[in-house]
């Protein structure tokens, strides 16, 4: 047998002759070599077929992938590319309509539409409106009269409310559209040695209309503008706290439900409530106004009938609200206006933060979409 | 007096779930889970429900901000429900924002409070959220931002909103693919060596 060793670099042969009875020693390990040799070889070709295995693998994958993606990447993309929203920067604060609009003004506004009233360039807005008075009609959820006192119960305005008061010495009356609704939670209080229900204002969003015309019923003098449109006239707002209301002590008409028994009924609105009683607005194109102070009213339970007074003075708060583009109307445009600009916050006087919160949301979309001038908010 | 307590702790507990439902106002993912391949569009409707069918109050305006994992999904599109009026036809305006992360999307209708009580049941899909998928994960879907308006513009209380989520699955070589394409790797590796 020769053996072949290699040295260094070189492939430097030494032959070293074995004699026979070494030969017969080395059988074993022949074979124990030869084996080894056979399962490196298995061991070094399946490590060569998982790792080919792998490559094809990762091939597969990253072919899926691609496609996949190209797929994704070809697709057209309707959606606008991500950014900020579109800023509307443009704003109108109010000086248009009757009454004074601007801080400081002691008078009429000069380009009050209405001549009767054009006096003075100065008014003084502690007492543009006095003695508010209205009167209105609710129903109930099921359209009927509430002759039994409920846990809670919901109103819908019906009917047209008149409203009256003195602006600046001048006897005025017209009539509103409202809508809304307003839901009143009662509960009974024995405390005061005699039934009282407290009824608790829970929620309260009325909204009015006015009628066209309304300047005619001006005494004296008696006018004769027409508004163009029916006019929004104000928004929610809260009720004064505490405001008293007293209830009609002989409503309970049908014996068989006598619930209420109750000689006074007092309502009030909730504090935490942010909605309210609608302000009224006598000016175009859209005013806000805020009806302030103390009423007191009655509330007739067997026909939902309300009325109430406001007995100090109303102002308006110089807020030309939702008429974002100042064209006099409220349309479509402004509602895109304030669509857009939703999430920010209203700067003091914004004519888009229409129901006062300091942001501008889609509730002042809505609430101005009330308040177009034309149906569909047609421009 | 064993007897006693066994009874009053029944009774507990049949009183505790003979509780009323009680009506909420719920904005939801519908469905909430779903799992799509890679490369697959998905979509996803926002629900809201517990409304009064054909009375108030009903839904005048909403703006919702939805979150999603945008290693995941690519945003494609809103389409918004009919129940607020037919944007096609004006009776609605609607408005989509997109930045990385979030879709925010609002719709206000135009139409009059007695005609959305008319038009609107009690759940209704507002939108329909459609998505790419670019890669393999969960994405959740949350709700960021939620204002829902009524008929009037004042806010729909006692609301509450769920939560979702889209699985992306990327596909992946079969097994047996794989294990064939070793088996026969081995062999010919297998051949060339022994048939030396």
């Amino acid at each position: 047998m020769k053996i072949s060793a290699l040295r260094g670099g070189n492939h430097d042969t030494q032959e070293v002759s074995l004699s026979p009875s070494a030969e017969d020693r080395l059988g074993p390990v022949k074979a124990y070599r030869g084996v080894t040799m056979r399962v490196r070889r298995l061991i070094a070709s399946a490590a060569a077929s998982t790792l080919a295995a792998g490559v094809l693998y990762a091939v597969a994958y990253a072919t899926i992938l691609a496609i996949t993606l190209g797929k994704v990447h070809n697709q057209p993309h309707p959606m606008p590319p991500p950014g900020p929203p579109p800023q509307v920067c443009k704003l109108v604060s109010g000086t248009a309509g009757p009454f004074c609009m601007a801080s400081g003004c002691t008078g009429f506004c000069p380009n009050t539409p209405i001549p009767g009233l054009q006096g003075s360039s100065a008014c003084p807005c502690s007492s543009p409106i006095q003695n508010v008075q209205t009167q209105a009609r609710f129903v109930t959820n099921d359209l009927s009269a509430l002759d039994s006192v409920a846990a809670k119960a919901t109103f819908f305005p019906v009917g047209d409310w008149p409203v009256v008061g003195t602006f600046n010495g001048l006897s005025f009356a017209t009539t509103v559209a409202p809508v809304g609704s307003m839901t009143v939670e009662f509960a009974l209080d024995e405390r005061h040695g005699k039934p009282v229900y407290i009824a608790t204002i829970t929620h309260m969003a009325i909204r009015a209309l006015a009628s066209q015309g309304f300047e005619a019923n001006l005494v004296p003098p008696r006018e004769t503008t027409i508004l163009p449109r029916p006019t929004v006239i104000g928004l929610a707002r809260l009720l004064p706290l505490d405001a008293p209301w007293i209830a009609r002590t002989d409503t309970s008409t049908s014996p068989a439900r006598p619930v209420l028994t109750a000689s006074l009924l007092t309502i009030r609105p909730d504090s935490g409530s942010t909605d309210g009683f609608v302000g009224v607005l006598f000016s175009s194109p859209i005013d806000g106004f805020t009806l302030q102070g103390e009423a007191t009213g009655t509330l007739d339970i067997a026909d939902g009938s309300w009325s109430l007074t406001f007995t100090t003075s109303q102002c308006s708060n110089g807020l030309v609200i939702c008429d974002i583009d100042g064209d006099g109307e409220v349309s479509r445009n402004d509602i895109e206006a304030i669509l857009a600009a939703r999430g920010t916050r209203a700067i003091p006087g914004d004519s888009r933060d229409a129901d006062g919160d300091g942001v501008i949301t889609v509730n002042d979309a809505r609430i101005c979409v009330l308040a177009c001038t034309k149906p569909n908010c047609a421009p | 007096m064993k007897k006693l307590l066994w009874l009053s702790a029944l009774m507990g507990i049949v009183g505790l779930l003979w509780t009323s439902p009680t009506l909420a106002i719920t904005v939801d993912f519908v469905p909430s889970t779903q799992s799509v391949g890679v490369g697959q569009p998905v979509a996803v409707d926002v629900v809201i429900s517990g409304l009064t069918a054909g009375g108030p109050p009903s839904v005048g305006a909403f703006d919702l901000d939805v979150s999603f994992n945008p290693g995941i999904l690519s945003p494609t599109g809103v389409s918004f429900g009919p129940f607020l009026g037919d944007p096609a036809l004006l009776e609605a305006l609607t408005s989509v924002a997109v930045t990385p992360g979030l879709v925010d999307f609002a719709e206000v209708s135009l139409l009059l409070p007695a005609e959305l009580d008319a038009l609107q049941p009690a759940s209704f899909a507002l939108a329909t959220l459609s998505f790419d998928t670019l890669a393999g994960g969960t994405s959740p879907l949350t709700f960021s931002q939620v204002v829902l308006a009524d008929a009037f513009g004042a806010t729909l209380t006692g609301s509450s909103v769920g939560s979702g989520s889209i699985n992306v699955v990327v596909p992946e070589p079969g097994t047996l693919l794989l294990l064939g394409a070793a088996m026969a790797g081995f062999l010919v590796r297998r051949r060339s060596v022994f048939g030396k």
